[in-house]
């Protein structure tokens, strides 16, 4: 029910489409840059998802990541701006609720945004690069792992939005953790696990490697942090259910 | 029998107390009038008979249920309306309503219920952020007497409202006892208004409780301390004049 009020709550603000332009907007790079240069690509000795994926992921995640910070905000600015948020405390309906089937609804938005991503990759493998052998199952794969990889900066974002009132301040925040997580994520320390940096990695056809799942495990192991915070924080600044 | 009762409820932040060890006693089914000056510490009581902020000391009962244990059982039967509007700029009026019903698991009548009886019925439609002033409050108000519930909790409902709107906003709270035997707890800064209003009052200054009990025992109260006791206005100040004396206030 908390889902469907949530949903609800996102009429004539924005959310769904700024997701779904923002997907065909970050969609149109890979066609773009294939086919403003394509002999870059298709002399390339490697699996036709690799070449695609290595020459746009940064670009893409970027977009994915900027459009997550956007959605975050516009979730909790419908809920700031007139007060809507203080009549959801009065009542009987769980805080940790709204946030979480919140936190749902981004990764809707998000699911649908990398989905719409991976068909145009695909479609830009199968216009540039025919002979593609298990390009779906490479694509599906890297979708379903990049979807985990937001999910630390989905909560995340989401947290910083509940907690600043002003939808400036969050947006400020995000940006600053995005540009921030450009900088440290080809370091090779343990900074590469920081939130928003994870998001920038992708699988490619060599599928799971230990590094690779390293870094799943950072991304779930952060989600359920976050989330765990957010639970605490609730309980120990006002009641709860 | 009472419905709200208070054992010295206190609220402190750091240094400053807001409400200081108040014993509320307040009746079933009557119109109980919270006065008290700016920063008296009506708005901080009411936040936390709705669970929004926590008591430093002391405790309350609400329909003889406590918080956290009873949170949204009290919350189901306590309908309120604190300080501003709250709602949902970007939905209309009966958008916002829905979302309320469902929370609370109404039929899908009491929208309809709840529109009409604040006077939104034709104007439901309309995106709540486009509302005037006083349709915000009368949204917020509809908000709070959505399924009538039992008990209702009004911060200065008649904030922002024009002459004829606060009549009837007055007039309606007046006959909710009667009509859907409620209780409600209203504060406002028009003491005319809580005078037409109220059986019972509660006078509140500097966080702490000068007066309680109904206005024929407030008219025999400011007669025994020799507060002028014509009306509410004059009986309030006086006695606000005097505790702030006693706190070593100017006059």
């Amino acid at each position: 029910m908390t889902f469907a009020l949530e949903l609800k709550k996102t009429k004539r603000t924005g959310f769904f489409p700024a997701f779904f332009l923002g997907a065909l907007a970050a969609s149109s790079l890979p066609v773009i840059n294939t086919a403003a240069r394509p002999d870059s690509f298709i002399h390339q000795a490697l699996p036709a998802g690799d070449i695609l994926l290595n020459a746009n992921w940064l670009m893409l995640a970027m977009l994915n990541i900027f459009l997550v910070i956007i959605g975050a905000c516009i979730l909790y600015h419908t809920e700031f701006s007139n007060g809507g948020i203080e009549k959801m405390h009065m009542l009987p309906i769980s805080r940790n609720q709204i946030f979480f089937c919140k936190a749902l609804l981004l990764l809707l938005g998000t699911g649908t945004m990398l989905l719409i991503e991976s068909l145009f990759l695909v479609f830009c493998a199968c216009h540039w690069f025919p002979e593609s052998p298990g390009l779906l199952s490479a694509v599906f794969q890297n979708t379903c792992y990049s979807l985990l990889m937001m999910l630390p900066v989905i909560i995340l974002m989401l947290l910083i939005a509940s907690l600043c009132r002003n939808m400036w301040v969050s947006l400020g925040v995000g940006i600053t953790l995005l540009f921030t997580a450009q900088m440290v994520m080809s370091s090779d320390t343990i900074l590469t696990y920081f939130p928003f940096a994870l998001p920038f990695q992708f699988l490619s056809s060599s599928g799971y490697s230990r590094e690779k799942t390293a870094f799943l495990a950072a991304a779930l192991t952060e989600s359920v942090l976050f989330g765990v915070f957010k639970i605490l924080l609730t309980k120990f600044r006002r009641y709860t259910l | 029998m009472n419905i709200i009762e208070t054992h010295n409820l206190t609220k402190r932040y750091k240094d400053f107390t807001a409400v200081s060890h108040i014993n509320l006693h307040i009746p079933k089914g009557q119109i109980y009038g919270f006065l008290g000056p700016n920063g008296a510490g009506k708005s901080t009581t009411m936040k936390m008979f709705l669970g929004l902020t926590k008591p430093t000391a002391g405790t309350f009962t609400i329909h003889q249920m406590s918080y956290p244990k009873d949170r949204r059982e009290i919350l189901r039967k306590t309908g309120a309306f604190i300080e501003s509007p709250s709602f949902y700029g970007n939905l209309t009026g009966e958008e916002n309503l829905d979302i309320l019903r469902r929370i609370l698991g109404l039929p899908k009548s009491s929208v309809k219920d709840a529109l009409t009886l604040t006077g939104l019925y034709e104007f439901r439609r309309r995106p709540a952020s486009q509302y005037s002033l006083g349709m915000k409050q009368r949204l917020g108000l509809a908000g709070a007497l959505l399924g009538r519930p039992p008990m209702l909790i009004l911060d200065e409902p008649t904030n922002g409202l024009d002459p004829a709107g606060i009549h009837e906003i007055r007039t309606l709270i007046r006959s909710l006892p009667e009509k859907y035997h409620c209780t409600v707890l209203v504060s406002s800064h028009l003491l005319s208004e809580i005078q037409l209003m109220a059986d019972t009052v509660g006078i509140l200054n500097h966080g702490k409780l000068l007066f309680e009990g109904t206005m024929p025992h407030l008219t025999d109260y400011a007669v025994k301390m020799g507060y002028p006791a014509d009306n509410l206005e004059d009986t309030f100040l006086a006695m606000i004049e005097e505790d702030n004396l006693k706190r070593g206030g100017i006059k």
